[in-house]
């Protein structure tokens, strides 16, 4: 699955612009700390997620290494990267960005690793199998219904990604390695809410409804249709089009160091949050951050208004205390807020 | 799936149903895993013949019960205890998901699997493979399988998980269902194969897409998937008929097939009915004939089929006075029980290699089963075989028949105008014409020929004055003419008949007690042979008598007017969502 080669193409989603450009920002800045897509069922959340592997840049690791430790910095434990004299450039080669699933029904040794029982088993040896948080270093992993996972493995990660690396202490071993990742996840809240400590994790969060307009969901069933008759031809089809979206990714990489960002855009943001009254600093940097690699992939050299405005709604609307006296939806509210703050377009 | 109500009596042999059920297994059949099915039930033998069927199409492949109390681990697979002890090596033992990869899994008491079950089958349904992360082992295994569940729920118990139900695209009732008739699925491993192999190459038009889109919004059926699965199963049924395009008519089946059973509202017409003559989008004259290049008339052809499908549950309504968000409608069996059509080939040596249309001789064979004497299994004959495909029907004129008389009590007849206004009201909805015949004296009158004109049809019911003797025989004669003339017009009549079944004067129009019994069946075999789809509203105080007599004679659906108050027909008006 981390191939995303095999999956439906991200230029050929009908709509969904919010989840979409949600994932692009996150594609380009992943400190921002990903993305929380909730919403109707049967609305290809997942095939967006999906789709989004194959738009992302390789990334250089370290030949052999478990853990896909950058080549220069990355201070890594395992065998291939101890074997290498310290100061001497280390092997290492291109491979894609990882993209990890985290199935439900997921057993806590699978996620962090254990003893590999086979070894053990067979040879009497002591050694460590990594888990999925090892793949998924530097890449991103994906929950799908994040809010029907168990307990211990929120807990578990919720840790994790707080440290950005995985201390395994059991079955006799004391192993740790780097594990940062971007959580991607979605779900439909009808079937469940999410841990409010899970949920401030998610850097950005988009709401997903189902289209209702005749036209997008006519689209979507003769492309859908279009590309089960035959994937190969269909993807060769939209090939050019997701090039374009792909070298948008990388540019915006590339650029997102000499996007600035004015007093003027910071004091605004401030003024927003507190406008809000949102929890923390946490809403005012991801604001930033968000607006900052919104203006990377559209290629501007300066965040404005126009940026801010567009990633107020996922970039806060989790963080908004409930007000009692206001009935209406987190939404409803920061879009007024941007108003009052920002003025309007 | 008996109703609580008992008033609304047990119907004829339905092979409407019967019909629909074994259309949705033959669809079923050839696209198994991409639709799924839901069989609605408890244990008996209309459901088991179904399971049979099913496995006697998948012979060589594993069919799987998965029962409603497994847990994460058989589901799933994992780590093999016995067998790791004994190798010395860590083996898996593979999940039920898994090794039912290719075959059909089967789910026993499908409402009640809990959530996380449920989330798992969801997600190997939707990639068609299994991830394992557990006990130290990590794979991705093919699951690709097909989907019955088996839903025992009653009608006020929740049913199916939704996130189940969004993904099996079909659904029907097993009670009712003979297992002779399912027995005799006309469907070789051939005729599979073949449209199969079809099925890739049937395309759809933009414009039937289209109205399948704004049907499915219309009903109220807001889920992509629905959508989705109503496409294919119209491919599906224009490769069972050994089409390469989808045409209205298999658009209109699989309305009724995948659109029905999920539609949660009617489509509301939205001008004032009584400030206009015809439904607001129709300013042309009354040519119901005109096959015209605008989508309206295919989207309300469509709506039509979804309606037809629609439980007869609006006479029921009335008497429990229940709230529920569908409304029925009156002639179930047009859709189903209509006349031969089409062209039959006549002898068919098995040299021939016209391919026989399997929907299309199922649909010819139903209304006769009756004459035929079939209790239980479906009496095919040579006749019914087709090869073509038929035109689909045009416009349906409902004719309304009321009992004026004496008989009919003059509370009563006020009880079934108001029926007859809720009747209308979904004529409206349907762009149907209606037409009204009173009988009441010594003659039956014609009070309105068909129209579309709901008002003036309103009008004349109010005015209708009761009493007087029955002449029921008559009103047969009548109805008869007017459904030949319908016919001819090239719409197709469906008689509505509002009677206690006592008629007490002759067909010549002489009051004479003695044979006016036998002048009303032999009114009511004409007609029969007529073959018109008939619905019998029983209003006697006490029905069951006369009123089913005259039923089976009609071979009309049988329904009993419940004893109810103007109040509960006010009320089940309000919730029928038609504007009184």
């Amino acid at each position: 699955m981390s191939k995303g080669m095999d999956s439906f193409p991200f230029s050929a989603i009908v709509g969904q612009d919010d989840m979409k450009q949600a994932l692009l920002i996150s594609a380009i800045d992943p400190g921002i700390g990903g993305v929380l897509a909730f919403g109707d069922r049967g609305t290809g959340k997942s095939t967006a997620v999906r789709a989004l592997a194959a738009l992302l840049p390789k990334i250089r690791v370290v030949k052999d290494c478990v853990y896909g430790a950058e080549p220069l910095s990355g201070r890594c434990t395992c065998e291939a990267c101890a074997a290498f004299d310290p100061g001497k450039p280390r092997l290492s080669r291109l491979v894609p960005t990882p993209v990890v699933d985290l199935p439900l029904g997921v057993t806590e040794d699978r996620v962090m690793g254990a003893l590999d029982l086979e070894r053990a088993l067979a040879h009497g040896e002591k050694a460590f199998e990594p888990g999925l948080l090892a793949r998924a270093n530097r890449g991103f992993l994906y929950i799908d219904e994040v809010n029907l996972l168990e307990d211990h493995i929120v807990d578990l990660l919720l840790d994790v990604a707080a440290s950005g690396e995985n201390l395994v202490e059991r079955e006799g071993l004391s192993v740790r390695h780097p594990a940062r990742f971007v959580l991607i996840g979605s779900g439909n809240p009808e079937e469940g809410e999410l841990r409010p400590q899970l949920l401030d994790r998610f850097g950005l969060s988009v709401e997903i409804t189902t289209p209702v307009e005749i036209d997008q969901r006519v689209d979507i069933i003769r492309r859908r249709a279009e590309y089960e008759s035959n994937p190969e031809v269909f993807r060769k089809k939209w090939s050019r089009k997701e090039g374009a979206v792909r070298r948008k990714v990388s540019q915006g990489r590339a650029q997102l160091e000499q996007v600035k960002t004015g007093d003027q855009m910071l004091t605004r943001a401030a003024e927003l949050c507190v406008a809000l009254n949102t929890d923390g600093l946490r809403g005012e940097l991801t604001l930033i951050r968000a607006a900052r690699a919104l203006a990377a992939l559209k290629g501007d050299k300066q965040v404005d208004v126009h940026h801010l405005r567009a990633v107020a709604v996922p970039a806060l609307t989790h963080r908004l205390r409930r007000a009692p006296l206001d009935e209406a939806g987190a939404a409803v509210r920061i879009e007024r807020a941007v108003s009052e703050v920002l003025g309007d377009d | 799936m008996t109703d609580p109500v008992e008033t609304a009596g047990t119907n004829p042999p339905e092979h409407a149903d019967v019909f629909d059920a074994l259309q949705a297994l033959l669809v079923f059949a050839v696209d198994p895993v991409g639709l799924g099915l839901c069989v609605r039930g408890r244990h008996g033998p209309g459901r088991s013949a179904v399971l049979r069927a099913i496995k006697s199409l998948y012979l060589d492949t594993p069919f799987r019960k998965i029962p409603c109390h497994i847990d994460e681990d058989r589901l799933l697979g994992g780590l093999d205890l016995g067998a790791t002890l004994a190798a010395g090596k860590p083996l898996v033992s593979q999940g039920v998901l898994a090794s039912t990869h290719d075959g059909v899994a089967v789910l026993s008491m499908a409402e009640r699997l809990p959530g996380r079950t449920i989330t798992h089958l969801v997600h190997a349904m939707d990639t068609h493979r299994v991830r394992l992360e557990r006990d130290g082992f990590s794979s991705i295994l093919p699951a690709r399988f097909a989907v019955v569940a088996l839903d025992e729920s009653g009608d006020d118990e929740p049913g199916l998980d939704p996130r189940l139900a969004d993904r099996l695209a079909l659904q029907f009732d097993a009670d009712r269902l003979s297992p002779e008739a399912v027995d005799e699925l006309p469907l070789t491993p051939a005729d599979l194969l073949a449209a199969r192999k079809g099925l890739r190459d049937v395309t759809m038009p933009k414009r039937v897409i289209e109205a399948l889109c704004r049907t499915a919004l219309g009903l109220g059926i807001t889920s992509m998937r629905s959508a989705m699965q109503c496409v294919q199963a119209a491919r599906v049924l224009a490769a069972l008929g050994g089409e390469t395009e989808v045409g209205d008519e298999q658009a209109g089946a699989a309305v009724r097939l995948v659109l029905a059973h999920r539609a949660v509202q009617l489509p509301i017409p939205e001008a004032e009915e009584e400030s206009t003559e015809a439904p607001p989008d129709e300013n042309k004259a009354d040519d119901s004939n005109a096959e015209s290049t605008e989508q309206k008339p295919l989207d309300d052809q469509l709506i039509d089929a979804a309606m037809a499908a629609l439980p007869d549950g609006l006479l029921e309504l009335l008497a429990s006075g229940a709230h529920r968000e569908r409304s029925a409608h009156v002639a179930r069996t047009g859709a189903a029980v209509q006349g031969p059509r089409g062209r039959p080939i006549g002898d068919m040596p098995a040299s021939r290699d016209a391919r026989l249309n399997v929907l299309a001789t199922l649909r010819t064979a139903a209304p006769w089963q009756k004459i035929r004497g079939a209790d239980k299994r479906l009496a095919i004959r040579r006749s019914d075989f087709r090869t073509t495909r038929r035109k689909s029907s045009t416009q349906s004129v409902n004719i309304f028949v009321v009992d004026a008389s004496g008989s009919s009590a003059a509370q009563r007849l006020s009880e079934v105008k108001g029926a007859v206004q809720l009747l209308l009201g979904d004529c409206y909805v349907r762009r149907d014409q209606v037409a009204l015949i009173a009988f009441r004296g010594a003659s039956p009158e014609l009070l309105l020929a068909p129209t579309r004109s709901l008002v003036r049809a309103k009008r004349e019911l109010a005015n209708l004055p009761g009493g007087g003797a029955t002449p029921l025989a008559g009103a047969l004669d009548a109805t008869r003419e007017l459904a030949r003339q319908v016919t001819k017009s090239g719409q197709r009549p469906v008689v509505i008949l509002l009677t206690d079944g006592r008629g007490n004067v002759g067909r010549d129009g002489t009051p004479g007690h003695a044979d006016s019994a036998q002048h009303t069946e032999a009114a009511a075999h004409e007609l029969r042979a007529a073959s018109v789809s008939t619905l019998l509203v029983d209003v006697a105080k006490r029905p069951r008598g006369r009123g089913r007599d005259l039923a089976v004679a009609l071979n009309a659906r049988y329904l009993a007017l419940p004893y109810a108050s103007s109040q509960s027909i006010v009320e089940a008006v309000q919730a029928s969502g038609v504007a009184a």
